[in-house]
């Protein structure tokens, strides 16, 4: 008897580590938390958890209230009132907690236009002319020129004014993204020297305290490692996964994966202002052969759609009317000799000189470095099959920035836009913008897609909008200043023991309160 | 009538010498095929199937009959895709068997995932791919079925090279491991709800060391025919990569998270044949890597995270229970900024005196590099060829790694004259001395 009582305690004894926690693996490692002053990603997601903003994009493309009650849209999209929540705390910080109030909202936009702040792509919020708090939970927005859609320029996060009094210039070595204060749904508990972020619910959390009482974000080095470590359950959640990984994971009846759109697309840029590259039929005839739907299988196993033009096909502004190119040697050798060139009996390309085509590609090597390596090598192969010698020069990220952006130097270079407002190519195309350091780079100049800029920005007529867009999709693609390549689907990777998971491609976190983390018992 | 005076004989008789020898120093601009092929060139180094496989080893023997030559340096005879017929999918993770016989690689065909085995010698091959039995496609399981696409990975050969692991999901999306032999089918050997992987042989016994989920974060177990599965790690972080030490009483790993992996060693004891608890190999404030034994055992090449942020390659000695430090890394480099591999590691040569890697310069395509360990010397593998990854090589010279070609990567063979029939296994004292790069 006696043994089988023992037994039964050390059976119960080895039924331990019951995890309710969520653990997430990134591959970067931030050593301060804004929403503001980095563009790396893995901050926007955590800055997701721990700050809240006025009003959420829905999946709709509507507008919801979040740290405002209601909103109210004056004098044609001008100006917004916007009436606060009354109840919302933020965080503790040195034992005190502070009420959340319009003088937070009005301390958030000083510091989102003060020129000592250091935030990249600040201009977006240029259009906002000033914030000003008409009681503590009223806040009046007015913008420097009516707008249709004036809340999408609302969805920032608020910071609490209270930690900035100092007049201190907000940048990175600002004491605040050490030990960050939001309302969000988690609050930092420990940042620790391996890098690991520790995160506990937010037990005043104004929209209910969140079912997981424990983030942990872990960075790695990594992608293949981290994956590995999901894999054996030592994480619970990537929150991207490279798409060479994918199927791997697809295949293990442990984990989950849930797609969301990138809200970027890549591109090959044409220096239109040199030589052949000047010529709109050489450069269709490039377009015509590189096949990009092979590239987009071999590289990024089929995730994410050939785009035809410079918009995402999720936005309203895409004309589905206009299709890709399609990978077609033939057309693309016609074109070429429609273009005065000729081919010698060994098929390469001559140009009027009769000496080889040859063009230069400029290949930016940061992050991904990687994969425009593989891009490409795997274009400069496309190309030879019709006869142009394609010479890969891989620089460093400030360099491409020099010879691209400010000197020009280049004939075909890769890159890649992220966008929050898909419809917003102007700065890409314009004409004003070919200029040193100017996001028209590819110095393509057109007055009738200059005046279709103007008059897109300009209209409120929403339809009449669309309709401008759709145009200079058109032409934009039959231009091909840009071979547009596409725009990829992301995937994030969960465990089975969580449920509820959804991903919103604008904020990776914004459903985290619905999570819930199964208990599991291992046999240790 | 005379034809041939004695003296006539005497010279065309020097003649033929003076042709002979020409024939030797220069043969191929002189040979005439099928009639002074020295036949017994025609094996010196290589056996009939790399003669048939790679052309060029033919000229290699005869230009190089003095085996001090040919061992000199580090040479490549020939390059070869080693298919021509492909579909649009990338080739992966290469395996040779010990004797160099059989190469096996990773393809996606009809949106499975298989390992393709080669054997170069015979011609034949054969297709690894676990899919669930006909009897398990009734109504109340097809769906499940249906999910997951088989996918079978990371084979590994036994010391024999009769038989081989690999880990699949059998169409399941279980991974388990899997063994099976040239004529044989495979079947699991250790089935468990829990992911399994990384599974590797035993150089010396039957046994098979391998990750599995099973009990916590990714532990090591033991398999070992006819006798119970033996855990062997009780770490709270995965424990990947494990390698076998050439006597087999050793394993080395890699453990850790975060940006802090570790490379460990469990040995095993020899009274008891209890496992020891694991000691760290490097005890450092930096990242280690994807561990890999030489041949003959004495060494460990690994990847280490610089200061500047890049992944170096170190070299160490395999000393059981001996712990490097910090100042032991600075002293161990071999190269500078290169590609972590994480599928393969680097490539040793056979007589343990070299390895292949592949360079990280951004700049440049992936170009695969062999740094001589006895003299400090580095060699460009000039193999034209982009995006080189997967390196591994087996015991006849031959270079293995996946390339990218147009879109896809695709395997490429290098023979090399640094085959164990041509380098030999023993080296001299001297010739076990690092040259460390400072």
């Amino acid at each position: 008897m006696k043994k089988v009582i023992v037994m039964t305690i050390l059976g119960f004894s080895l039924q331990v580590k019951a995890q309710t926690s969520l653990n997430y693996g990134e591959t970067s490692r931030p050593e301060h938390i804004d929403p503001y002053t980095t563009q790396d990603a893995s901050v926007y997601r955590i800055a997701d958890l721990i700050f809240d903003s006025l009003i959420e994009l829905e999946s709709d493309y509507t507008y919801k209230p979040s740290l405002a009650e209601s909103f109210t849209i004056n004098d044609d999209g001008k100006q917004v009132l916007m009436e606060l929540r009354k109840q919302v705390m933020w965080h503790p910080y040195n034992g005190k907690s502070n009420k959340f109030t319009s003088s937070d909202v009005v301390a958030t936009v000083a510091m989102l236009l003060a020129k000592t702040s250091e935030i990249p792509n600040k201009s977006r919020f240029d259009i906002i002319e000033s914030a000003r708090a008409l009681d503590d939970t009223k806040v009046l927005f007015t913008f420097r020129r009516a707008s249709t859609d004036p809340l999408k320029y609302l969805g920032f996060k608020i910071l609490p004014a209270f930690r900035f009094t100092d007049n201190k210039p907000f940048d990175r070595d600002h004491d605040f993204g050490k030990n960050p204060t939001g309302t969000g749904p988690y609050r930092i508990k420990k940042f620790n020297s391996r890098g690991e972020i520790k995160l506990e619910a937010n037990p005043q959390y104004f929209k209910g305290v969140a079912a997981i009482p424990q983030i942990t974000m872990k960075p790695f080095t990594d992608q293949n490692v981290m994956t590995q470590a999901l894999l054996f359950e030592s994480l619970d959640l990537l929150t991207y996964i490279s798409p060479k990984r994918l199927d791997e994971v697809l295949a293990d009846q442990n984990f989950e994966v849930s797609p969301y759109d990138s809200l970027s697309y890549s591109f090959i840029g044409f220096n239109t202002k040199n030589g052949l590259l000047s010529k709109k039929i050489f450069r269709q005839a490039l377009s015509y052969s590189i096949n990009r739907q092979e590239m987009l299988k071999a590289f990024f196993a089929n995730r994410g759609d050939l785009i035809s033009g410079p918009f995402p096909p999720t936005s309203w502004a895409y004309n589905l009317d206009v299709k890709p190119y399609e990978y077609d040697v033939d057309r693309a050798k016609e074109a070429f000799k429609s273009a005065g060139l000729s081919y010698d009996q060994s098929g390469t390309l001559l140009n009027w000189k009769k000496q080889q085509v040859s063009l230069n590609f400029l290949i930016p090597i940061a992050g991904e470095k990687e994969m425009n390596k593989r891009i490409g090598v795997a274009i400069q192969a496309y190309l030879k099959k019709v006869g142009v010698k394609l010479n890969l020069e891989f620089v460093d990220w400030l360099v491409w920035k020099r010879r691209v952006l400010e000197e020009r130097d280049y004939d075909l270079t890769i890159a890649m836009w992220n966008f929050d407002d898909a419809a917003n190519i102007e700065s890409l195309f314009h004409s004003s913008e070919i200029k040193p350091w100017g996001n028209n780079f590819v110095q393509y100049s057109n007055p009738e897609v200059d005046a279709l800029l103007a008059e897109g920005s300009y209209t409120n007529d929403f339809d009449k909008k669309i309709a401008i867009y759709h145009k200079l999709h058109s032409i934009l693609a039959v231009e091909s200043p840009y071979l547009y390549l596409w725009t990829l689907k992301h995937h994030a990777v969960f465990n089975h023991k969580l449920s509820g998971v959804r991903v919103d491609p604008f904020s990776f976190f914004k459903y985290v309160k619905q999570w819930r983390v199964r208990k599991t018992n291992k046999v240790m | 009538m005379q034809i041939f005076s004695r003296r006539s004989w005497a010279v065309s008789l020097i003649g033929l010498l003076l042709l002979v020898s020409c024939q030797q120093a220069y043969w191929p601009k002189l040979s005439i095929k099928g009639i002074f092929r020295p036949n017994k060139l025609r094996n010196l180094y290589f056996p009939d199937f790399i003669n048939d496989l790679f052309p060029h080893a033919l000229h290699f023997q005869r230009h190089f009959a003095n085996k001090d030559h040919a061992r000199a340096g580090i040479k490549l005879i020939q390059l070869k895709q080693l298919t021509k017929h492909h579909g649009p999918s990338h080739e992966a993770s290469l395996s040779w068997s010990r004797n160099g016989n059989l190469l096996g690689y990773e393809v996606i065909q009809n949106k499975q995932r298989k390992i393709l085995l080669r054997d170069l010698a015979r011609s034949y091959s054969k297709t690894l791919a676990i899919v669930p039995a006909l009897d398990d496609h009734d109504n109340s399981t097809n769906k499940l079925i249906n999910r997951y696409r088989s996918y079978n990975a990371f084979l590994r050969w036994s010391y024999d090279s009769k038989q081989y692991s690999f880990m699949s999901n059998g169409g399941r999306g279980n991974f388990n491991i899997y063994v099976g032999a040239i004529d044989s089918d495979e079947r699991s050997i250790a089935p468990n709800p829990a992911r399994d992987g990384f599974a590797t042989w035993n150089p010396r016994y039957h046994e098979i060391v391998f990750t599995s989920a099973r009990t916590g974060k990714g532990d090591l177990y033991l398999f070992k025919e006819g006798k119970r599965i033996d855990r062997l790690t009780f770490s709270e972080t995965p424990d990947l990569y494990p390698e076998w030490a050439k006597d087999g009483e050793g394993i080395i790993f890699v453990t850790g998270d975060l940006q802090n992996h570790k490379i460990m060693v469990l040995l095993r004891d020899q009274r008891s044949q209890m496992w020891r608890k694991p000691y760290l190999f490097v005890a450092s404030q930096y990242e280690q890597m994807r561990p890999i034994v030489s041949p003959d055992g004495r060494y460990v090449a690994f990847y280490s995270m610089g200061a500047k942020g890049h992944w170096n390659l170190h070299v160490l000695p395999f000393n059981y229970h001996k712990t490097y430090h910090d100042r032991h890394l600075d002293q161990s480099l071999i190269a500078t900024n290169v590609f972590l591999d994480l599928n393969s590691g680097v490539a040793w040569t056979p007589d343990s005196q070299k390895i292949f890697y592949v360079e990280n310069n951004y700049a440049k395509a992936n170009r695969i590099f062999a740094y001589h360990l006895g003299n400090g010397k580095r060699f460009l593998l000039n193999t034209k060829t982009a995006m080189n990854h997967d390196l591994i090589m087996s015991r006849l010279g031959v270079l293995s790694f996946c390339a990218q070609k147009g879109s896809w990567d695709r395997v490429f063979m290098a023979l090399t004259n640094q085959g164990i029939q041509i380098q030999g296994r023993k080296h001299n004292k001297n010739q076990h001395k690092i040259k460390y790069i400072r």
